[in-house]
């Protein structure tokens, strides 16, 4: 689909490798100070962050809200980044807890089982097709959301984030088996608890 | 889960349609950037610096530390030859005094079938031979060390007549003195109890030989004493999480702490080692319930050791009492060190027999401590009467009652008091005297801690 945003975990090696070189003297150039790169640091990521946060709010305009408060953490955090991981993965991390802290303030709970349609880019199938599909989306990501803590993010990372099982493992500080048996578990429970939706 | 369930549960999670960005996105992110991401920097900078130069400190402070321990492990090992006395040196404190050197350990009996008339907690002496020499070196090793450590000296012990004599009893004003010979028996302390406790020392010489053979070493830990948690900010920490609308959790509510937090009285210019005990009625508790207090305190003045080997034996007339219970911690524990400008209550549940006359003996407590001052081992001993237990909480001292207070307000957190009619207690306490500023506090705390929403019991605090 045209519109879903890339991620990094999807490039060939080749390009990882490369763009990870690029990156460490993007985040050099940053901490000197150069505006520029900066904001050739958003133009890189922000449709990706924006995508994660959009799967796992299904709202646009709550997942753009939710980036910019991202990038404003990112800023402050900048300085702690020991560069590691790819900015992504770390971008990514700090989204995925926005987003944790937004479903968890008192009185801005977003609706598990919004059924809402999202907006849907130009060339999208019939209107029935959409509606059938945007209802198992949602069933699906009320799933995803009800897993447990550490499932939950391996499962949004992988599938949502983009990010790959290594990168999450360095994330978790856990091996990538471990990452490979959450997701055979994180797969178990969804299948029972979308069962259980259906009875 | 077959595998075809799996693809497609992998596919839908892959292909979620995602729109674009909305128009405008890119440029909003962009304004946020700091206008100044260099002074990001020098903070990232300056905060290492900071970070260093603790991490620098820290060291210093391990280093010293290791550097103390190191040396009192090396003082225990030298005196450890001391205590190589065969069991068949246990004996019992009405033996004769002989030169031979004394030290005395506690072995807390913590029985709870007083119905089978047996004591619950009982002192016993233990005795080994005296070496003088080697004690004399260890001493003067650790006064070079000029570290605040405890001493068992072996010498030989001798309980003053100045340190009897304080063995008035100062429960409800009753003051009856009381005898507090070193040889004479604990009153309550039954010959079946004596050999009990006699026949496990001598079935654990290694325990008793550990515990007598040290140099306790112990630099006196600033949040306990006896065994009993004087955390000073335990009640800050409780006041916050209702501040804040949420219930403070069991594990969280450290009740021998808030007693002490409020049981804090000024007693400046007291002399010598103090141990004040009182009983009255249980506040909002049935009526066969009391509760019985005790304080020691240590005199004013510039920080230091005033006395070492401090232990409190507190021995329960098992015909009297049906159960018992010490609020807030497990059991009393020995004090190797007890500094100048300390203070340590802790409160004593007890539930009482029907019908039993005033005169009968509820409760003994005996503080023992070796004063540095004069390098004699000192006891003082307190009688609690049932006449003093049935005394109504009302009529207790200001101190007795916060302290009671602040102990089922406490318990009433941890789920395991009613708090019913304590808060209008706490309050009625306060407006007593309203520049009493710890019973306004537990006024305010009460009351609060009373509106929040009720979520059952969550376990005992400690």
């Amino acid at each position: 689909m045209a519109n879903v945003a890339e991620f990094p975990s999807r490039q060939p090696e080749g390009d990882i490798r490369a763009r990870w070189g690029e990156e460490r003297q993007l985040l050099e150039a940053i901490r000197s100070g150069d505006r520029g790169a900066a904001e050739e640091l958003v133009d890189r990521t922000y449709s990706a962050v924006f995508a994660s946060l959009f799967r796992l709010c299904a709202d646009s305009d709550l997942a753009a809200d939710l980036t910019q408060e991202t990038y404003q953490k990112a800023w402050a955090a900048l300085p702690g980044f020991d560069g590691r991981s790819q900015l992504f993965t770390w971008l990514y991390r700090i989204a995925y807890t926005t987003f944790l802290n937004h479903i968890r303030r008192p009185r801005r709970v977003t609706s598990m089982d919004d059924d809402r349609v999202p907006e849907v880019s130009d060339g999208a199938p019939s209107a029935e097709q959409v509606l059938s599909a945007n209802e198992e989306s949602a069933r699906l990501r009320a799933a995803v959301l009800r897993l447990p803590d550490n499932l939950r993010f391996t499962v949004t990372a992988h599938f949502w984030g983009g990010l790959a099982v290594k990168e999450i493992a360095g994330l978790e500080h856990i091996t990538t088996v471990a990452i490979r048996k959450r997701l055979h578990k994180a797969f178990t429970l969804l299948e029972s608890i979308l069962d259980e939706d259906i009875t | 889960m077959n595998q075809n369930r799996k693809a497609d549960l992998q596919r839908k999670l892959s292909m979620t349609s995602v729109p674009k960005p909305p128009a405008g996105l890119s440029e909003r992110l962009k304004a946020d950037i700091p206008k100044n991401l260099m002074s990001v920097e020098r903070n990232r900078t300056r905060f290492s610096r900071s970070a260093t130069f603790s991490l620098g400190i820290a060291a210093s402070i391990i280093v010293v530390i290791s550097s103390a321990y190191i040396a009192l492990q090396v003082l225990s090992h030298s005196d450890t030859k001391i205590a190589s006395a065969p069991p068949s040196m246990v004996s019992r404190r009405a033996a004769p005094a002989s030169p031979q050197a004394e030290v005395t350990i506690t072995l807390a009996e913590n029985k709870k079938d007083l119905d089978k008339g047996q004591v619950s907690e009982v002192s016993k002496v233990v005795r080994r031979d005296e070496n003088e020499e080697a004690f004399a070196d260890a001493r003067k090793k650790i006064a070079k060390s000029n570290s605040v450590v405890a001493l068992e000296s072996p010498k030989e012990k001798t309980e003053p007549a100045s340190a009897v004599a304080a063995g008035a009893v100062a429960v409800g004003g009753a003051a009856a003195p009381v005898p507090a010979t070193a040889e004479a028996p604990a009153p309550m302390l039954t010959r079946q109890a004596e050999d009990q406790v006699a026949d496990r020392a001598a079935a654990r010489p290694e325990a008793a030989t550990m515990n007598v053979g040290r140099i306790a070493g112990t630099v006196v830990p600033p949040n306990e004493l006896f065994g009993l948690s004087v955390d000073p900010l335990a009640f800050d920490r409780v006041r916050r999480e209702i501040e804040q609308g949420e219930r403070p959790a069991a594990r969280s509510v450290d009740t021998s702490a808030l007693i002490n937090y409020f049981s804090q009285r000024d007693t400046a210019g007291r002399r010598g080692v103090q141990l004040d005990v009182e009983a009255s009625r249980a506040p909002l508790a049935p009526e066969n319930t009391a509760l019985v207090r005790f304080t020691i305190e240590t005199p004013r003045g510039a920080p230091a050791v005033f006395a070492t080997g401090a232990d409190l034996a507190i021995t329960l007339n098992s015909t009297a009492v049906i159960t018992h219970r010490l609020l807030g911690a497990d059991e009393l524990k020995s004090q190797s060190a007890l500094l100048t400008n300390v203070s340590v209550t802790g409160l004593m549940d007890v539930k009482l027999r029907p019908a039993i006359s005033p005169g009968t003996t509820i409760a003994t407590l005996t503080l023992r401590y070796r004063a540095l001052s004069d390098d004699r081992t000192h006891s003082i001993t307190r009688v609690v009467h049932a006449s003093d237990v049935e005394r109504n909480w009302d009529s207790a001292s200001r101190r007795h009652r916060l302290a009671t207070l602040g102990a089922v307000w406490s318990e009433s957190l941890t789920g395991t008091a009613s708090p019913d009619d304590l808060a209008r207690t706490a309050e009625k306490l306060a407006t007593e005297e309203p520049d009493d500023l710890r019973a306004r506090e537990l006024a305010a705390a009460a009351s609060a801690s009373s509106r929040l929403r009720s979520s059952g019991p969550t376990g005992s605090g400690r």
